[in-house]
């Protein structure tokens, strides 16, 4: 019998057998059987079967098939605005899809609630934490189900929750300090110490080595890897493809809400998966050419840092920045360089040292200052840091340059403020309905492009990013770091902090590598390997020839 | 085949437009439909004189919300109001009364709510306290102080001025002593008009907008965030100061319980105009709508002669029933 048949077949079954639990198990034997004869592989624990997914005319998900065996790592990739989060929503049970069928180990399912997906054991880590600040971590794990009755049995949960984050190999973390007080990185395990503790058949990680650093991913990996041991079948959705390669034994791509190949792993190649999530070849995606930037003689350094120290994050640093450079801060999360970037804008006043603005000492105290010093920055964080949500793409745009158009000293000139938006959202290509739709309905990659706009539309000297490519999808990255570029070649001088090596490879003239708060080495990029940014970043201070 | 696809999106596309057009002046609908209604089953509610009369009852109510909007749009709250309304309308009529000229009196009244509003901005942005906690410190210390300023008095208001601007008028037709538009009244709508179009245009509504979603970001932005929030308070002190006036002109007399729980009704104006209570989306012209929704709701209870316990509970339901609304409205958008 054909696998479409055999499909066929098990849909007419549903049809008749609503999944009692004694009907279908006899399916699963009856089906186990027929897979047997034809010799195919033991049924997917997860079978997402022609699901399609529509939000007004807009097709978010096309006859998707997708499935996760037990004890595999199944990465789904694919663009913002391919269809992942809507197919993880959808198996979340947070949207319901027009068509197509959910089986769980053969059984059909139907999730009317996020409830019941947990229930029949999915678990899922999300991108924003859904943690609890001001409550402890045991509390944290066990919320909403805390055991006992009227009144919670506190050392029960204490206990819990210290064997599972021991189980988890993060036994350090204390289950009782308050979240807030945890790393982020912390915070992350936490949260996925808490989906853990419904014992999943399925988990789900959307990007959740976004926020962390090495060594932490590699922890994490570990974790999944136990899991993995465990008959646990884990979707992974990420924007990273080496650590995809390395850890991961297939793949599903999206594209445009279709599923382009599902594929194992072991013998692709990191362009291979590029070319495949964008759909086109793309040569130019990072300088691949150690072509050497066509440098004008430096007229002087724009920012110069002299001793700056702040609290205990950042001891005596120094460096300059020159017009039309590119410098890359690197190191390990917590090694000063995100200190040091906010300082720069005026975010931390209580700063020692000197920065001089174009030769002129200053004191960075408000970033209404350093704006006005000609300093901007962009950070990770675009939902709380960078965008006002409730507002539309034209209005974040022109917020920090209100003032240029206004007229007769109170009113704002509307036709020039739209002309002026709309010349950027032309020349980022930010994909928008309008420039009048809200900014919270765009994809990550175009949020970042307004925020981007917004500071170009300023005409700032000196632009601060911070992570800047952080879960932005393949496409728009590219974009962006064009953009930078073609910024540095304007004339702007340009400071990014990453965490992320290649990015900082790829587009950096020179790179400070920061350890434990000081610089530990700046690289030329002609001198800079991902080996040398390393093997400095943890301490080991070799001397790169 | 191909039409099969293309046809339903369109549909839905439209019904989409159209319920995002409903959600959007879900205000204006229901205005209209208790417009409606209330015209059917009260035979002289839709009269020129009773619509009239709806405007002159909510006049101070809504001049009061046009600051409060502000003040909740940047994610604040102001309590004081109601006894900023009796502190410049107090003190504006003891100066009438000890025969001062108009312009002094009303310099003297909208100069002392300015001050009150310049001590809730420093409470709250500077000091740090809570905006309920500093305003209501306020509310129940700026009544006593006024009192304390007028001696207790009842005071009668003689001025041409204040007079004036109670008087009935019929636009354009000044002669003929019609029941019709006060100046008061007018007065508001301009009042209204005005702040639209600033709300929207100016630097300083844009910036309200961006302090009351995002005050994090705003101030990345550059946005004086602290400012903004202060002139927000200081605004709402200024139109409460207005209203003092619009109110002793339309009772004529001072009593020591002018204004009292103006507060809530002014919050329930807004509230019931569809701005959120958290900050960063709302209308002030929305305002002038909700408070119109409250005291037609409020006068067709009169007319049926329900009596005014009733009518107190009723508009409290009122509320939570608009409030519940929009939360339908807002799911069914999200969705």
């Amino acid at each position: 019998m054909s696998l479409t048949g055999m499909q066929a077949w098990q849909k007419a079954c549903n049809l008749i057998i609503k999944g009692d639990s004694w009907e279908s198990s006899f399916l699963t034997l009856f089906f186990g059987i027929e897979g047997f004869v034809v010799e195919s592989a033991p049924p997917p624990l997860l079978d997402m079967q022609n699901i399609s997914k529509r939000f007004g005319s807009v097709i978010a998900l096309d006859q998707v098939n997708f499935a996760a065996q037990r004890g595999e790592i199944h990465a789904l990739i694919g663009q913002n605005g391919a269809g992942k989060s809507t197919l993880m929503k959808i198996l979340a049970g947070a949207y319901l899809p027009d068509s197509g069928s959910i089986h769980l180990d053969s059984i059909p399912v139907q999730f009317q609630h996020p409830r019941d997906a947990l229930r029949q054991g999915i678990g899922i880590v999300y991108q924003d934490l859904s943690l609890v600040p001001k409550l402890g971590v045991a509390e944290n794990i066990f919320l909403g189900r805390e055991p006992g009755g009227l009144f919670i049995r506190q050392n029960e949960i204490l206990e819990r929750a210290k064997t599972i984050l021991q189980r988890l190999g993060v036994g350090d973390i204390p289950v009782q300090v308050r979240v807030e007080t945890l790393s982020l990185a912390q915070q992350q395990l936490v949260e996925i110490a808490k989906v853990l503790a419904y014992e999943p058949r399925l988990l789900v990680l959307d990007e959740p080595t976004a926020a962390l650093a090495q060594e932490e991913t590699d922890l994490l990996f570990g974790i999944l890897r136990g899991l993995r041991a465990q008959e646990i079948a884990i979707v992974y959705i990420s924007h990273r493809f080496k650590e995809i390669l390395q850890h991961c034994d297939r793949a599903t791509v999206l594209r445009n809400g279709q599923v382009i190949k599902t594929f194992p792993l072991a013998a692709v190649s990191e362009d291979e998966l590029i070319e495949l999530t964008i759909g086109e070849k793309i040569e130019h995606f990072f300088h691949t050419t150690q072509e050497p930037a066509p440098k004008q003689e430096t007229s002087g350094a724009v920012l110069e840092v002299e001793n700056l120290s702040i609290g205990r994050a950042v001891q005596n640093v120094s460096f300059a920045l020159q017009r039309g450079e590119i410098v890359g801060i690197t190191g390990l999360l917590g090694a000063g360089q995100n200190a040091l970037a906010r300082a720069l804008f005026g975010v931390i006043p209580e700063v020692s040292g000197t920065i001089r603005v174009k030769g002129q000492p200053v004191l960075l105290t408000s970033p209404k200052q350093a704006i006005r010093l000609g300093i901007g920055l962009l950070t990770e964080h675009r939902k709380t840091e960078g965008l006002v949500l409730e507002m539309n793409v034209r209005e974040n745009i022109t917020l920090p340059s209100l003032r240029r158009f206004r007229r007769a000293a109170l009113f704002n000139a509307n036709r020039r403020e739209a002309q002026a938006a709309q010349a950027y959202i032309g020349q980022l290509h930010i994909k928008a309905p309008s420039m009048n739709t809200k900014v919270n309905t765009l994809s990550g990659g175009n949020q970042q492009k307004v925020i981007l706009a917004k500071w170009l539309l300023r005409d700032l000297d000196v632009l601060i990013f911070i992570s800047p490519t952080q879960g932005v999808d393949v496409g728009a990255k590219a974009e962006i770091y064009e953009e930078l570029r073609a910024l540095a070649a304007a004339g702007k001088s340009i400071l990014v902090v990453s965490e992320e090596l290649i990015e900082i490879l790829g587009i950096s003239d020179r790179i400070i590598v920061m350890d434990r708060g000081r610089i530990g080495q700046i690289f030329a990029r002609a001198d800079a390997t991902e080996e040398a940014l390393t093997s400095v970043m943890q301490g080991i201070r070799e001397v790169v020839s | 085949m191909t039409e099969n696809i293309l046809n339903p999106p369109r549909a839905s596309q439209r019904t989409r437009r159209l319920r995002d057009l409903a959600a959007n002046n879900s205000t204006l609908l229901v205005a209209l439909l208790l417009l409606v209604v209330f015209g059917l089953t009260a035979s002289n509610f839709l009269s020129a004189n009773n619509i009239f009369n709806i405007f002159r009852q909510m006049s101070v109510v809504a001049t009061l919300g046009i600051g409060m909007t502000v003040v909740i749009l940047i994610g604040g709250i102001d309590l004081s109001v109601g006894s900023v309304l009796f502190l410049s309308g107090s003190l504006t009529a003891a100066q009438l009364d000890a025969g001062y000229p108009i312009t002094t009196a009303l310099v003297v009244g909208l100069g002392s709510a300015l001050l009150v509003g310049l001590l809730n901005g420093v409470l709250i942005e500077i000091v740090g306290i809570s905006p309920v906690i500093a305003t209501l410190g306020t509310l129940i210390g700026v009544r006593g102080l006024a009192l304390v300023l007028i001696n207790n008095a009842q005071i009668q208001v003689t001025d041409p001025f204040i007079e004036w601007m109670a008087v009935t008028r019929t636009p354009g037709i000044p002669s003929i002593n019609l029941p019709g538009l006060q100046f008061m009244v007018l007065f508001v709508f301009i009042l209204y008009a005005i702040m639209a179009i600033f709300m929207r245009q100016s630097q300083f509504g844009r910036q309200v907008y961006a302090v009351g979603g995002n005050p994090v970001a705003a101030r990345l932005c550059g946005v004086p965030v602290h400012t903004i929030r202060m002139l927000a308070y200081l605004l709402c002190s200024f139109t409460a100061g207005i209203a003092g006036i619009l109110m002793i002109a339309s009772t004529a007399v001072v009593s020591p319980n002018l204004g009292v729980g103006s507060e809530f009704y002014t919050i329930a104006a807004v509230v019931l105009g569809g701005t959120r209570l958290s900050g960063g989306v709302g209308r002030v012209e929305k305002t002038l709508l909700g408070a119109f929704i409250l005291y037609m709701v409020l006068n067709y209870m009169t007319l049926r002669r329900i009596p005014t316990e009733w009518q107190q509970a009723a508009t409290g339901f009122l509320l939570l029933g608009a409030v519940l609304l929009d939360r339908f409205a807002q799911r069914g958008r999200s969705s």
